[in-house]
């Protein structure tokens, strides 16, 4: 195949190392890091690159969500590979090609008071202890970094390392990457199964585009991955958890400079409430258009659009932003995230089925842990220890198995 | 006594009463109403009916202490010209007035102002007024929502029945409650639960300070949407060219605003408005040319129209629009479509070039409508879960699938008009009867069942009439493969061809990954425009094992642009 093309069948039936499903920002950098170790891969997607959770979100490589521990770990370690990523990707790019729009621009955590603020400036502590680079302000310090917020909010926390990409045009432009390095891209087919030797371990994916003969799977499907494991033989406890998103009209360029978000969207994040949580996260993009995110909820998989949804996060951002009061919206949208049950990544072997290994439940943090998860996983295929211990995100800790 | 004046850029601009910003620029001979912030191409009118966003300009927001005054784009087509306004060239971008900061625990204003009816109607073209006289004739309380100032729809803008809505044909009171300068943003609901359409007012200006409020959520029982078609332009060499309009745009200048796009005009492109909008801008006194790119087109017409002798009103539709293109002298370029438009030394002089097979020719004129069919509007059905039918054979865009009764795949929620299908006013006219019979039906006003019964026979007798006609002119596909990569797709955001080429042969197949990869469809107009010509190239693709729903971009959770303001009090 030549590279860039895409096929709905294979010519001949493939035989590779690895055959990763998703074609998702995940799916897209396990590609690229199996790759560099001299693996031969495939990818497989039923519809075509990013036509799922990457190409719903807004695009957070965040550490400033994260509380200590290993989740932040595998942040600190995936924000140090995105530099390495956007500098290679930039640098690679043919012409005509869109930018990825990596930004540095850093993120701007906000409170309404000072006894929030107490807690946010404990949480940065102990973050700061951890490795996160963290900027303690007051209400003059907020409006002299954003000008654009509420004048009546009682101070915040600037993370200078929080950074901005396009997710679609970033797994895109890895994906063809990936294909002059040798993969085989293959959409749109759905897989239907695998088939397994006699000691239970895959021999071989089916899809509706043919077999793909391998040892093999990593299962980067987002929040549809519980249902890729069950097709394959294995099991995955995640759940979609919804989201909107709204979008302005353009305003002018750095409207607002920071991704600007509440202290409680770090409790949001960390909720297990079924109902709708929200807590505006606002940004300008480089287009001028101001994102205004996002709200949390077990909705199943409806795509109907929630005016609830929508009246909280204008609601929210216009206490945040007041100016924005007399912007439009000019459209919304959402999206699923992959939520795991203990809100964890899901990274590593299946807890039954030889030769599958897992790569979700990131739930909104996806894009910003995608080349940590892909490092972790090429480690778990290759046998080898990476620089981020694996435990903390097998599956297995969810059924008691020890590890 | 002299006319009254706005100021634009410092230029006094006359204005008639009623007539809107653009038109008035236009009439005064603006043909730069603003710079791309991209390219920094020139723009001005090009839909001039509220669909595309090319003639933003800008004007001044205050703040509640009037304080800080920001600007904001609006649609200069869509804004009524008012004596003494600074109105300035956009930047295209909105420039926020600072408001007064408030920080309390957000919540929602419940909306205020509900008003319950047993049957809402959305749109008030020849399906909507149909709609509305049907299910209220039938007993039911009804409600017309529209967003223009006065009932009739966007092209065919007189119809008798107008005055059966507002009441004057009838005794007592008026049949039907008609809501004016309304947009619904968003319906959702069941017929369980009810509908409820979430309402804004229409245009873009800010809400008045004190101004009449009118309701925010009406609640109804069935709802008939009649949000009809958007025209289609198939792209070709500078067809962002300021004097460049929709066919369609430029009868609405003339009918609604009483300007006449220019004193020699071109229109061209395929489809029988082409015929209409040439008519009436000759009888305007504008020196028309006419060139249907379609093999058939006008010289078949007078043809079908003497096959079909079960349709005398085609044969005399046809006849009469012939008999117009003859008395007005518009010269008629059969087969020739029109592959480069470019600005001369003077802004308003545009040279065309046409080709025909082989051979070229070309035209100096100071304005070109072009118009190449209509992609029905499915927004609005398709937020509360309607099923979208894809294309019928040379037509454009998805269409709402309704059964024998209107219904759409939602119970209690009501299709008619050209989001069907497109075709035609007389068909529009006899859907919306059936639509209303029915609706009014679903809610208990049970209709004779010989009315619906002769309403589904107008029904099938008016779309085969209208089949007939639109056989002579299918959407195009050539223009595709012709468009060159440097040239625009996407109006609003200024997208090349040759990106969505590359996206395409990158394996982008659905519709939201060439759009995240390349921003067509992510400007304001949402996809209006470019939306139907991505779907078009998107399906030809027509991918083995790949559903076809993916290559449109017709839903839009938000049908137009809304103040957040607005959206902070839904609950």
């Amino acid at each position: 195949m030549e590279p860039g093309e895409s096929s709905a069948r294979v010519s001949r039936d493939p035989v590779v190392d690895v055959v990763v499903v998703g074609a998702g920002l995940v799916g897209a950098c396990c590609a690229r890091f199996l790759l560099a170790q001299g693996l031969t891969v495939a990818v497989v997607d039923t519809s075509g690159p990013v036509g799922g959770t990457t190409g719903s979100g807004e695009g957070n490589i965040l550490l400033s969500d994260k509380e200590p521990g290993p989740e932040l770990t595998l942040a600190l370690r995936s924000r140090q590979l995105w530099d390495v990523l956007a500098a290679e990707l930039t640098a690679d790019s043919l012409p005509a090609t869109p930018d990825i729009e990596f930004d540095a621009k850093g993120g701007l955590v906000v409170v309404a008071d000072e006894s929030e603020l107490a807690a946010l400036h404990a949480f940065a502590d102990a973050q700061q202890a951890a490795g996160v680079l963290v900027e303690r302000l007051g209400p003059a310090g907020i409006l002299a970094a954003e000008p654009a917020v509420n004048p009546a909010l009682a101070g915040g926390v600037r993370y200078s390392q929080d950074a901005q990409v396009l997710p679609m045009v970033a797994a895109a432009a890895l994906l063809a990457a990936a294909a002059r390095s040798g993969a085989h891209l293959i959409w749109p087919a759905r897989v239907t199964g695998a088939r397994h030797d006699g000691h239970g371990r895959i021999t071989a994916v089916r899809t509706t585009g043919g077999d793909i003969a391998t040892g093999t799977v990593v299962n980067a499907c987002g929040p549809w991955a519980g249902e890729v494991a069950t097709l394959l033989g294995g099991s995955l406890p995640v759940r979609p958890r919804r989201g909107h998103i709204l979008v302005t009209e353009p305003l002018p360029h750095r409207f607002i400079r920071h991704k600007v978000y509440e202290g409680s969207y770090v409790a949001a994040v960390a909720s297990d409430a079924t109902a709708l949580v929200g807590s505006a996260v606002v940004e300008s993009t480089r287009a001028g258009t101001v994102l205004i995110g996002s709200t949390r909820e077990f909705a199943g998989w409806s795509t109907r659009t929630s005016t609830a949804a929508l009246g909280e996060l204008a609601r929210r951002a216009i206490a945040l932003v007041p100016a924005l009061a007399g912007v439009r919206a000019q459209r919304s949208y959402l999206g699923f995230r992959p939520a795991s049950p203990d809100h964890l990544p899901l990274i590593g072997p299946d807890i039954e089925v030889a030769g599958l290994v897992h790569a979700s439940g990131h739930e909104g943090a996806g894009i910003g842990l995608a080349p940590g998860t892909a490092e972790l996983v090429t480690a778990i295929v290759t046998g080898v220890d990476g620089p981020v211990a694996a435990k903390a995100f097998a599956p297995a800790r969810l059924s008691g198995v020890l590890v | 006594v002299n006319a009254p004046t706005f100021d634009f850029d410092g230029r006094p601009i006359p204005f008639a009463e009623g007539a809107s910003v653009g038109a008035s620029l236009w009439a005064a001979g603006v043909r730069e109403f603003r710079r791309t912030r991209g390219a920094g191409t020139p723009r001005a009118l090009f839909c001039a009916v509220g669909t595309c966003f090319d003639c933003l300009v800008d004007v001044d927001v205050e703040d509640r202490a009037n304080r800080d005054a920001g600007t904001r784009p609006v649609r200069s087509c869509r804004t009524t010209a008012t004596a003494g306004v600074r109105v300035r060239s956009s930047g295209s971008v909105a420039r926020p007035a600072t408001a007064t900061p408030a920080l309390s625990e957000p919540t929602a204003e419940l909306a205020s102002r509900v008003r319950d009816v047993e049957v809402a109607v959305v749109g008030a073209g020849p399906a909507g007024l149909a709609a509305a006289a049907a299910a209220a004739g039938a007993g039911a309380e009804v409600l017309l929502l529209d967003a223009a100032a006065a009932v009739g729809g966007q092209i065919h803008r007189r119809s008798t029945l107008v005055s059966a809505v507002t009441g004057t044909e009838r005794s007592g009171a008026p049949a039907v409650e008609h809501l004016a300068r309304i947009r619904v943003v968003l319906i959702e609901g069941d017929q369980q639960s009810g509908f409820r359409l979430h309402l804004d007012r229409a245009g873009d200006l800010p809400a008045p300070p004190n101004g009449q409020a009118p309701p925010d959520l009406v609640r109804a029982r069935a709802v008939v949407l009649c949000s009809g078609a958007t025209e289609v332009v198939a792209p070709f060499t500078g067809w962002t060219t300021p004097g460049v309009l929709t066919a369609g745009g430029m009868q609405a200048l003339l009918k609604g605003d009483g300007v006449r796009a220019g004193g020699r005009v071109l229109v061209a492109g395929t489809g029988p408005l082409l015929l209409v909008v040439a008519a009436g801008l000759a009888a305007a006194g504008a020196r028309v040319t006419l060139a249907d790119e379609s093999p058939a087109g006008v010289r078949e017409l007078a043809g079908v129209g003497l096959a079909s002798a079960r349709h005398p009103a085609t044969l005399v539709q046809a006849a009469g629009l012939a008999a117009g293109l003859a008395r007005n002298r518009v010269q008629v370029l059969p087969g020739w479509r029109v592959s480069a438009v470019s600005r001369g030394a003077d802004a308003a002089d545009l040279h065309v070039r046409l080709h025909r097979r082989g051979t070229a020719r070309e035209l100096r004129v100071d304005a070109v409508g072009i118009s190449h069919g209509l992609a029905p509007d499915v927004a609005l059905a398709a937020q509360v879960g309607a099923e979208l039918a894809p294309p019928d054979p040379g037509q454009w865009g998805r269409r709402v699938r309704v059964d024998l009764h209107a219904q759409t795949t939602v119970p209690g929620l009501f299709a008619a008009g050209e989001l069907t299908g497109v075709a035609g006013a007389p068909a529009a006219h006899a859907e919306g009867v059936l639509a209303g019979l029915a609706a009014a039906a679903s809610v208990s006003h049970a209709s004779p069942a010989h009315a619906l019964r002769h309403a589904r026979r107008a029904v099938e007798y008016a779309e085969h009439g209208a089949r007939m006609v639109s056989r002579l002119w299918p959407a195009p596909t050539a223009w595709w493969a012709d468009l060159a990569d440097a040239e625009t797709l996407c109006r609003c955001e200024e997208v090349p061809a040759g990106s969505v080429r590359a996206a395409v042969a990158a394996g982008a197949l659905a519709a939201r990954a060439v759009k995240g990869r390349t921003r067509v469809g992510m400007g304001l107009c949402q996809g209006r425009v470019c939306g139907p010509l991505l779907g078009q190239v998107l399906q030809r693709q027509s991918l083995a094992g790949h559903g076809t729903a993916a290559a449109w971009l017709d839903s839009r959770p938000l049908a137009e642009p809304v103040d957040l303001a607005r959206l902070a009090s839904l609950g």
